[in-house]
């Protein structure tokens, strides 16, 4: 009897949470009003939504792709290119990026897909590597010295903003909440099924009917689109974009050990891995300044190694280990 | 017209014939036996059927239609689901989120694939541990497992791969029974089996392979009579004696 009370109650207080939470980010830009803290919580929402992109194809779908970069970098690029070239709004260059990372996706995967584990893994770094090469070396995207933005007059359809952060705040935050959206819907969903089981054991999916390129390439667009997106809006944000920055194989990685650190093939494990390891580089850069600049590399790579060891699930595994015994 | 019909199929591995020239023909409704030695080319045979591999020679019609070409995905929506003899699930989901990635198949919606599921679930017997992961489940119930994700794609020919191998007697008789059930609502079954008890008392007609040919084919008491059955199964001497 008392079991049944206790569920609903649960139920409530995980809703409070949350609403408490949604709160606590809404008003945050409005009563914390540091610049650097601002910054912080942006980075934090588009690392979240990188790395949650890189989790539908590889969390859900356990394809590992370490070219995962090349969505941020198209969808970065395209916005820019249309904007400087045609003066198109980036809102809508946002699409086109969208776009062009659907079609890339459809190029990487038709070949890609063919090959298991580790070879999936290594073709999708060298594309990586290939499209960053080919990007230094194209001077009418820019080359080695990258784009700038141009500079307009600040307004939402300008997608530029010169006095605050906040509008970028807000933005980054619709972002990482249509990000989660995505996630939720995708787990009640038939791609959500299908993803798992192809994750599990592609053979048996596949006699269970499944067509495995089919929905491999699904998990694919539907992993670019976020990723894109925040590619648009880092080069709106930072209004500059090169091959070193956008288009770096690190950023592959950082989206990974994200990931593996929050919760592989989970809503909020992408976005609980941004909140640890953002704030972290971001402080190590400050106050140990150029000279610390891997630094922030080797705390990540202890904190991958304890997960790993102590909780492979990530902090998701902890959160649900501490849940369970309260 | 036969459910399904094998003509000539050839399958080789290098220089090793595993499947030679062999056919066979199941009716709606039937249950069919294939038996044979380790080594005689069954579970070529069931793979080439289901389309896991591509055959080199013949032809294997369903309904009339040519499905040598197509790939095992394609084979399972046309009808044919087919069990592993080493056990398959998909390890991190529960027994009944199994079900349903299966159910889904025919099912729109994941609200109706659930129900179905449950269904499926119910008629194998896991309907208690449908909340458990199936990665560790025990044999047995990973084989009721194999028998319920293939049956949750609603398949008109049912083909199962050594589903007793590795069971107890009790456990065999249950899944036995299990298999008359499925029968009974309509499915045509196609039984690969090492163990000939399991086969002879099933089965409507047995096929038996020896070395990648079809040595034998007809009513369980015939074959049991059969003096090159005997002689691939127990050997020249006892062949003699009798």
């Amino acid at each position: 009897m008392s079991e049944k009370i206790s569920v609903p109650k649960k139920k409530t207080v995980r809703n409070l949470f949350f609403f408490c939470l949604l709160v606590a980010v809404l008003i945050f830009p409005l009563a914390i009003r540091l610049p650097f803290l601002q910054h912080l919580m942006i980075m934090i929402f588009v690392y979240a939504t990188v790395a949650g992109g890189w989790n539908i194809i590889s969390g859900y779908c356990g394809q590992v792709s370490l070219g995962h970069v090349v969505f941020f970098g198209v969808g970065a690029y395209t916005s820019t290119l249309l904007l400087q070239k045609l003066g198109l709004s980036p809102w809508i260059g946002m699409w086109f990026g969208v776009a062009s990372a659907i079609v890339l996706a459809t190029f990487i995967g038709l070949p890609c897909f063919k090959l298991a584990g580790h070879y999936f893994v290594i073709a999708t770094w060298a594309i990586a590597e290939i499209l960053q090469t080919a990007v230094i070396n194209w001077d009418w995207v820019g080359g080695a010295s990258g784009l700038y933005i141009p500079i307009l007059p600040e307004s939402m359809i300008n997608f530029e903003f010169h006095s605050s952060k906040v509008p970028y705040y807000y933005i980054s935050l619709g972002m990482v909440i249509g990000l989660l959206a995505l996630n939720k819907a995708i787990e009640r969903s038939r791609l959500g099924y299908y993803f798992r089981a192809i994750k599990a054991d592609p053979i048996a999916a596949r006699s269970a009917g499944i067509n495995l390129t089919k929905y491999k390439l699904i998990a694919f667009y539907v992993s670019a689109i976020p990723t894109a997106i925040a590619g648009t809006f880092y080069a709106q944000y930072l209004f500059f974009i090169d091959p070193e920055t956008v288009l770096h194989l690190m950023l592959s990685v950082l989206m990974i050990v994200m990931v593996v650190l929050g919760g592989v093939g989970t809503a909020w494990g992408p976005v609980l891995g941004a909140a640890v390891l953002v704030p972290l580089s971001e402080f190590t850069r400050i106050y140990i300044g150029g000279g610390g600049k891997a630094l922030d590399m080797i705390i990540f790579g202890i904190l991958i190694m304890i997960v790993a060891e102590y909780e492979p699930s990530g902090v998701i595994g902890l959160i649900r280990r501490f849940r369970s015994r309260g | 017209m036969a459910l399904l019909e094998v003509n000539n199929l050839t399958k080789k591995f290098g220089g090793l014939t595993a499947v030679d020239q062999v056919s066979l023909s199941i009716r709606e409704g039937d249950i069919l036996g294939l038996i044979g030695p380790n080594g005689a080319g069954k579970t070529t045979l069931f793979n080439c059927i289901v389309g896991f591999y591509a055959c080199d020679k013949g032809s294997i019609l369903y309904r009339g239609k040519d499905i040598s070409r197509f790939s095992s995905d394609v084979i399972c929506r046309f009808g044919i689901a087919r069990t592993f003899q080493i056990v398959k699930s998909f390890k991190g989901m529960t027994v009944l989120e199994n079900i349903i990635v299966a159910s889904l198949l025919r099912n729109p919606s994941v609200k109706q694939a659930r129900t179905e599921a449950f269904e499926v679930l119910d008629l194998v017997g896991l309907l208690d541990k449908k909340d458990v992961d199936s990665g560790s489940l025990t044999v047995e119930d990973k084989k009721r497992l194999e028998i319920a994700r293939a049956l949750a794609t609603k398949p008109t020919l049912l083909v199962l791969d050594e589903v007793m191998a590795g069971l107890s007697p009790t456990e065999t008789r249950e899944a036995v029974e299990l298999v008359r059930k499925i029968h009974a609502q309509g499915v045509t079954i196609f039984l690969v089996e090492h163990v000939m008890e399991v086969v002879m008392p099933l089965s409507h007609r047995v096929l038996v392979l020896d070395s990648g040919r079809k040595i034998a084919e007809g009513p369980p008491a015939e074959i049991a009579r059969d003096p090159n059955v005997i002689r691939v199964y127990l050997g020249e001497r006892y062949h003699a004696r009798s």
